[in-house]
């Protein structure tokens, strides 16, 4: 009946009058019935008026139901043996995989021919002298429904009677899911491996922690243990950085040896951090690779930080600090001049609301706390900052930010020519000594993307190279330019002037990139982009052009990994020993373009940053790149290099850590599960053993496939038979009733 | 009905910038886009304001009090002009009703302010009422889903660079500015004291109208009310910063500044 669909022949109104006229039938006849002597002729007629009843009540109700029609054919076996992690957990004298190996080899004596798998995740096909001789990997990970089911799929042409599957059952999931194997009408007979044994094994069950941490601020790593101890009442954990030990704990357990600890940590670096959780061992644990775990964090910074400071108070600074405002991911500090030595302010200093500059407190105390420096037409020289300019040169060294933007007192006509700003900003500026006319050029100009950079984030407001110039040569016009000497080498000029040069004869820059040291650096030499926003609206009827440009700018100041030229990402961020790491990448070089068919390398290296391999491999025509290689032997935190040759040094275009564990979230829970098993094979009709050799000859084995064929309509109440059988029953019980003497 | 704040000091300052005002130095900007113009608003039909040199007395005087670059010569501009949009500050100042104007006009106010443009309005004959019920009906219909706000005393306004308790222009007027806000920002400000009335003086230096009642002392609050507005402008809610939050209140505690 399960599954079948049940119905009334009438409306429900109906049936409900139906069953009333059924009971009132009944009661009456009962009380009918109750002076009728002897008691044994009462029983008599209140029986047949009851049956007669009832089944009238049926023959007008007309209940029917569908029941599958099925048909049962005998298919082909096919073997999955379980070839994860957890079957290397010790049994009896060996390792769990040894009782594949024997069920493999007694296949052979037997001479039974069967498609043959080894699974884990997933299945895969497998030869009979690879499971003999062990060459197979293991798997990180059980499903063992996902694994059946994989084989079924391929099965097109439905040859498949049944399965047998050989596993240890550790995967609890399996037990939910069991019955969506039904459908495939194969039977599941199960064989469990390691059933009859209870291990002595202290664990670290689960990690529960954000895969996202933020700089200084405290995150939380969730810990559950477990003990097979009965004694023990509490287990030390210990909480390490690299080699740093950050946290011991002794962990409470409970009566079932179970306890849970979170364990606080503050990360202090920016990246990926790995951090390591290591279970007090004893000589006598079973499994002792499931006393680590490795747990990987990127730590980015909670809010960007930027400090802001304007020579004085101008619509570039208005814009800019609006934009900066807006965006609830930004932390800003501004200061702004508000008022020079020679402004006459007309009033006593308490009628202001003026405060003084706090050089000291900006460039000295909190300088490493900004993440974005932006020095927006400012002039260093009367606020004695002169001596605070080798400590925003050393803020970049280290790897900050640093922005200059243009304006009458920035760049070589802000005095900055031949300061340790000058130094690290990616252009080489005009002797400040030169005259006002060939430091500043006033013209009105709209800065177009160089060729070379034309596909940088910051400037490609379109994707298309055409329509993107066209976009730039349809904003307002930018108002004078700071004029720069040329840009260094190594800088990247997005954007330059349409029509003035610079000494070298190439195109004057405009907006240009570059890095100094651990640091980057930006110059947009001019003081109106504002005009991309409001004027450009004006014209275009879209202001959101500034917000864009300035967006991207920040964030590839701040090393927004979205926003750095090539990505790479390995398909897990955990892997067991000798597992498959796969590596995917988009590559692109400086300027944002896809390095195509070229040769690359790449590095795998320990936490230390000792090189474990290296691997050449080519991208391909879009500058993608796939690859594989077996996990590192030892567990740790490891990350991936990826370099391109230029020259003769390798440059490196991106990385991305993973970490190698022993046992991982596969040995957590190591315990066979043959209930698993049992209730696979008794959701499909198979059979479940408890070791191998009481299968018996894998011939014998039902293989039979069910099929459902068609819906059979059940109504039984729908038969001249039912009703000839009423009229019987009515016509006796009128015939005896009437001989007995009653009306 | 004032305190005397105008001390002997300020006197003196006030005689030095007699001589400094004729070597004030032209705008030092790279280009004359990037200076502050206090851009006038013409009416269709009219060819000049009613105060005339007010803006460019008030461009004067904020070049000289603060860092702000001001074009001393302020241009005008009519809202159906697409270069409306080339400086982000506009001066509308009326002494009497004008008739609607035409849509191309209001949908030049409404993008203007949508896309970060800063309006004051200056009812610069509030004693007749005609300017201000042709604003109040312009505003209606540039902004129809939202309306004027009477700004609170503690707003940014009054302490972007003067410390300052209440709006005066020539005439003392309600003791508050009525704004538009977008998005946190006051994006339009309305004032019925005749601010342009109190800056006016003609090219000897001579003032052009009476302030009344409270004279000089008036007439330099309405001149710190326009360069917190043009300050305003040109920072938001920079006075805002936690940074000048314990300065401010120590300076509202002592010395007060209207």
């Amino acid at each position: 009946m399960s599954g079948a669909l049940f119905q009334w022949g009438v409306p429900i109104p109906f049936a409900i009058l139906i069953v009333l006229g059924c009971v009132f039938v009944l009661v009456s006849g009962w009380r009918e019935l109750s002076v009728v002597e002897p008691v044994r002729r009462r029983h008599i007629l209140r029986f047949l008026r009851t049956a007669t009843a009832l089944i009238g009540a049926l023959i007008a109700l007309q209940p029917s139901w569908f029941e599958p029609q099925v048909s049962a054919m005998k298919g082909q076996l096919a073997v999955l043996f379980d070839h994860s992690r957890s079957m290397t957990v010790g049994y009896r004298s060996g390792v769990r995989l040894d009782a594949v190996e024997a069920a493999a080899r007694a296949m052979g004596k037997e001479g039974f021919a069967a498609p043959l798998y080894a699974f884990g995740d997933e299945a895969v096909p497998i030869s009979r002298a690879e499971l003999v001789d062990s060459q197979v990997n293991l798997r990180d990970r059980t499903d063992l429904t996902a694994s059946i089911r994989s084989v079924l799929d391929e099965d097109v042409d439905r040859s498949l009677g049944a399965v047998l599957v050989v596993s240890d059952g550790s995967d609890a999931a399996a037990l939910e899911a069991a019955q969506s194997l039904r459908d495939y009408g194969v039977r599941i007979h199960t064989v469990s491996v390691g059933g009859d044994e209870v291990l002595n094994d202290d664990s670290i069950r689960s990690v529960d922690a954000d895969p996202i941490g933020f700089l200084r601020q405290e995150g939380v790593l969730r810990v559950t243990v477990r003990s097979a101890q009965p004694s023990r009442s509490t287990i030390p954990l210990t909480l390490r950085l690299g080699e740093e030990v950050l946290r011991e704990t002794q962990v409470p357990l409970n009566a079932l040896g179970e306890g849970t600890v979170e364990l606080p940590f503050v990360p202090q670096t920016l990246g990926r951090n790995v951090y390591r959780l290591t279970l007090g061992l004893t000589p006598e644990d079973s499994v002792p690779e499931n006393n680590e775990r490795y747990v990987l964090i990127r730590v980015l910074r909670d809010r960007l930080r930027v400090l802001l400071v304007a020579g004085r108070p101008s619509w570039d600074v208005r814009f800019l600090r609006a934009f900066l405002k807006r965006d609830p991911a930004i932390d800003l500090i501004s200061f702004f001049i508000l008022r020079t030595g020679s402004d006459l302010t007309m009033a006593a200093p308490e009628q202001l609301a003026l405060i003084p500059f706090p050089t000291d407190e900006l460039f000295r105390e909190h300088l490493g706390s900004f993440d974005v420096i932006v020095f927006q037409n400012f002039d260093y020289g009367p606020y004695q900052m002169a001596m605070y300019l080798p400590q925003i040169r050393n803020y970049v060294r280290r790897g900050g930010a640093f922005a200059m933007i243009g304006g009458e007192q920035s760049f070589a006509s802000g005095g900055y020519g031949g300061t340790p700003v000058a130094e690290i900003l990616p252009v080489r500026l005009p002797s400040s000594d030169a005259a006002s006319e060939h430091l500043l050029d006033s013209r009105r100009f709209r800065p177009k993307p160089s060729t070379e950079f034309a596909a940088h984030p910051i400037v490609e407001l379109q994707r298309d190279a055409i329509s993107n110039e066209a976009l730039w040569g349809s904003l307002a016009p930018a108002h004078g330019v700071n004029v720069i000497a040329q840009g260094l080498e190594s800088s990247q000029a997005l954007l330059v002037h349409p029509n003035r040069n610079d000494e070298t004869g190439a195109p004057m820059p405009v907006l240009v990139l570059g890095t100094y040291e651990r640091g980057r650096t930006l110059a947009l030499a001019i003081d109106s982009s504002w005009r991309w926003g409001i004027t450009t609206g004006g014209l275009l009827g879209d202001a959101s052009l500034y917000d864009r440009f300035w967006d991207r700018a920040l964030r590839w100041l701040a090393r927004d990994p979205a926003l750095e030229p090539s990505q790479i990402t390995t398909h897990r961020e955990r892997y067991g020993i000798g597992s498959t790491v796969r590596v995917s990448a988009r590559l692109r070089d400086e300027r944002y373009l896809p390095i195509v068919s070229g040769q690359i390398r790449l590095s795998v290296e320990d936490g230390s940053g000792a090189l474990q391999k290296t691997l050449m491999v080519s991208s391909d025509r879009e500058g993608r790149l796939h690859a594989e290689f077996p996990a590192p032997s030892e567990a740790g935190g490891y990350r991936v290099i990826a370099e391109v040759q230029r020259g003769r040094r390798w440059r490196t275009l991106g990385e991305e850590w993973f970490v190698v564990e022993l046992g991982g979230d596969e040995l957590a829970d190591p315990e066979a599960r043959p209930d698993v098993l049992k209730q696979l094979s008794l959701e499909t009709g198979g059979d479940f053993f408890s070791d191998w050799r009481s299968v018996g000859p894998l011939r014998s084995l039902n293989t039979k496939r069910v099929t459902h064929v068609k819906q059979l309509r059940v109504a039984p109440f729908r038969s001249f038979e039912m009703l000839l059988f009423f009229g019987v029953l009515l016509t006796v019980e009128w015939t005896l009733r009437r001989r007995w003497g009653r009306p | 009905m004032f305190r005397v704040l105008l001390t002997a000091p300020l006197v003196l300052l006030g005689l030095a910038l007699v001589f400094r005002a004729g070597t004030l130095p032209t705008a030092a900007a790279i280009g004359e886009g990037t200076s502050v113009d206090l851009r006038g608003v013409l009416l269709p039909g009219r060819e000049s304001e009613p105060r005339p040199t007010a803006r460019r007395r008030l461009a004067w005087e904020v070049r000289k009090r603060t860092s702000v670059e001001t074009l001393l010569q302020p241009t005008t501009v009519r809202l159906d002009d697409p270069r409306v949009f080339d400086s982000p500050f506009l001066y509308f100042g009326g002494d009497q009703e004008f008739p609607p104007l035409a849509e191309a006009h209001v949908t030049g106010l409404r993008r203007f302010v949508e896309f970060g443009g800063f309006v004051l309005i200056d009812d610069v004959a509030p004693e007749r009422g005609g300017f201000d019920r042709a604003v109040r009906r312009l505003l209606s219909r540039a902004f129809p889903d939202r309306r004027l706000n009477r700004l609170s005393a503690t707003h940014t306004i009054y302490r972007s660079f003067y410390l300052l308790e209440r709006p005066l222009g020539r005439t003392e007027g309600p003791d508050y500015l009525e704004v538009l806000e977008r998005s946190g920002r006051v994006s339009l400000v309305y004032s019925r004291h005749d601010l342009a009335g109190a800056w006016a003086r003609d090219n000897l230096g001579t003032f052009l109208h009476d302030v009344r009642p409270g004279g000089a002392q008036q007439r330099e609050y309405a001149y710190r009310l326009g360069v917190n507005l043009v300050m305003y402008a040109l920072c938001l809610d920079y006075k805002d910063d936690q940074v000048h939050v314990p300065f401010i209140l120590r300076r509202r505690g002592g010395g007060r500044g209207r």
